[in-house]
């Protein structure tokens, strides 16, 4: 008999459904029940005569489907099921559920939707109601994790005459290991430690009392873990199809304890150098007048207030370009990464500072990280970092094309001071002006003629002269003529430079820093 | 408009051929003008600006 149900009408489904659900208390034999896609729910299941129930509807309404499953070992609580609510589109993601699972005698093929679950209890056998939500809730994912929470082992002991082949039962054990308990993460020192083909890494983790096989890729191994190391893994439990041994599959590994933090991370730096990151050659030379500066830094933090005051106090005539990241916890080296790609796609970034506030040694973590040293060496600007500080140089220091000691260190390397330009601009004109009235001294001669010969020109140039030493006067004020030089010309106007030029009486005419003076020879 | 750096350089330059003493008096207060009007717009330059601040977007912004 085949009872197909349609869309419309809910009483009719509820009668459907309530028609389903004896039929299925009856059966004991094999179902087969199946979930299919987002929006038919379509179950069927054939028990031991052979019969098709067949009930369809969309998931929007419930559907009761009951399946047997092994005994409660604790009871549900209503807490229980809301965990298995979660408020996320599944559909987004694909759930990594094995094709086929067994759920006491029933299989459930691939699962797109969210279940809640609720028990119900018949003749002392456990069943469950796959009610698929009306507002989306949960995953698979936590489906299972509700399931475990109330200590199901969801394949069910074997129905009685289920007998499993090895490899299908090694195949469910993995499965459900892997799906039903998920990641892991565990704590021991490392033995054993063994690389096979160059690929496949093998070691056991153990306690005082206890050991475990764990598994990984060579690839997937950070530099500096080694033997008697204490690490902590994020794993999955899985069973080797073939072998049928247990083992954790690792996903991260991380030294943990001082002792090893300290031994990775120097074996990170020894693996860095040889690749010459730290090469001195390679570093690059700052630009001398940086327009715009880009910041690798948290957008909270004092570093980046720090950099702003140094650089409006030094200098001011810049653009700062926030590359904003956290600069610790987990995701901070992934965002620092982000912060440098985003730079790089600017042109008009001269320079790079990467900083950080002051803080506790662990939250270095980031900067010590092989990532962001690849970073910062591709990092298509250079780069000034300040985030060791005084004490501790973190790789992303060695790195950097500069390093600094303080966020406002870093400022001051980038720009120069203001006030030092300006005066290094006044050396530079009074340089000038000197050469120039060398220049006149020296061609005194040809002055002369030229006087002589009634050209202008001559007094257009002491003109000029005295022009420009009025200007120079009016922008530097440790001109020339403050400095004690003088000039001192002659009735006619003539430089006098030797004292045969004037005799007692000559009238004289001496310009100075704020004026002249006008004098007479008493004495040559 | 030419950039800080490259005024700079230019006054510089005006420096190194004085030093050099191949130049006339006449080419040789020409180009005195010429650093004195140079350094008096790099110090205009230097006077008064603030630090803009620009802040890039996060690619993704997670939770």
């Amino acid at each position: 008999m085949a009872i197909e149900g349609h869309e419309d009408g809910l009483e009719e489904r509820h009668d459907l459904l309530e028609r389903f659900e004896r039929r299925l208390f009856e059966y004991a034999g094999d179902g087969l029940v199946r979930f299919f896609g987002h929006h038919q729910l379509l179950l069927s299941a054939t028990n031991d005569d052979h019969r098709d129930i067949v009930v369809s509807g969309n998931r929007q309404e419930s559907v009761a489907l009951v399946c047997a499953a092994a005994p409660l070992e604790a009871e549900v609580k209503e807490h229980d099921l809301a965990s298995s609510f979660v408020q996320e589109d599944p559909c987004h993601e694909e759930v990594g559920y094995p094709e086929e699972l067994l759920v006491g005698e029933f299989k459930l093929e691939r699962i797109h939707q969210w279940l809640a679950i609720e028990p119900i209890v018949v003749d002392d056998q456990n069943f469950f109601h796959f009610i698929p939500p009306r507002v989306l809730p949960g995953t698979v994912r936590h489906f299972i994790s509700a399931v475990n929470s109330i200590h199901v082992v969801y394949f069910s002991v074997p129905y009685k005459g289920m007998v499993y082949s090895v490899s299908q039962f090694n195949a469910l054990i993995s499965d459900y290991l892997s799906e039903g308990l998920g990641s892991v993460s565990v704590r021991g020192e490392i033995i054993d430690l063994k690389i096979a083909k160059d690929k496949l890494v093998f070691f056991d983790l153990k306690d005082p009392y206890a050991r475990v096989g764990c598994f990984m890729m060579k690839w997937e191994l950070p530099a500096g873990i080694e033997e008697g190391m204490e690490v902590e893994i994020d794993a999955r439990a899985g069973l080797f199809k073939q072998s049928g041994r247990f083992h954790l599959r690792v996903v991260s590994i991380t030294p943990v304890g001082d002792g090893a933090i300290a031994k990775a991370l120097q074996a990170l730096k020894e693996k860095l150098e040889r690749e010459g990151l730290f090469a001195p050659e390679r570093k690059r030379p700052l630009p001398r007048f940086p327009q715009t500066i880009g910041v690798v830094t948290s957008p909270d933090a004092a570093a980046l207030t720090d950099v702003v005051r140094i650089l409006n106090n030094r200098w001011g005539n810049v653009t700062v370009v926030l590359s904003p990241t956290s600069v610790q916890g987990s995701s901070a080296a992934s965002e620092i990464v982000e912060a440098f790609a985003r730079l790089n796609t600017r042109d008009d970034i001269d320079v790079v500072i990467l900083t950080r506030g002051g803080g506790a040694i662990e939250e270095l973590q980031a900067f010590n990280s092989e990532v962001v040293a690849r970073a910062i060496f591709g990092s298509r600007h250079p780069v000034v970092s300040a985030v060791g500080h005084e004490r501790d140089t973190t790789i992303a220091d060695l790195v950097a094309d500069i390093r600094a000691s303080t966020p406002s260190n870093a400022a001051e390397r980038v720009v120069d001071d203001r006030r030092e330009v300006i005066a290094t601009i006044d050396r530079s004109t009074e340089a000038i002006a000197q050469f120039i009235v060398r220049r006149i001294n020296d061609s005194r001669g040809t002055v002369d003629a030229f006087v002589r010969s009634g050209e202008f020109w001559f007094a257009g140039l002491v003109d000029r002269l005295e022009h420009a030493q009025i200007m120079l006067k009016s922008l530097s004020p440790a001109s020339t003529l403050e400095r004690g030089y003088s000039i001192t010309k002659d009735a006619e106007g003539r430089i006098v430079r030797r004292r045969d030029m004037v005799s007692f009486g000559t009238h004289l005419t001496t310009i100075v820093s704020d004026g002249q003076i006008e004098s007479e020879v008493v004495v040559s | 408009m030419k950039s800080f750096q490259q005024q700079f350089e230019e006054l510089e330059s005006i420096v190194a051929r004085f030093e050099h003493g191949d130049i006339d008096l006449d080419d040789g207060l020409k180009e005195f003008e010429k650093g004195l009007k140079l350094a008096s717009e790099l110090k205009k330059r230097l006077s008064g600006a603030e630090v803009k601040l620009e802040t890039l977007k996060k690619t993704y912004q997670n939770e």
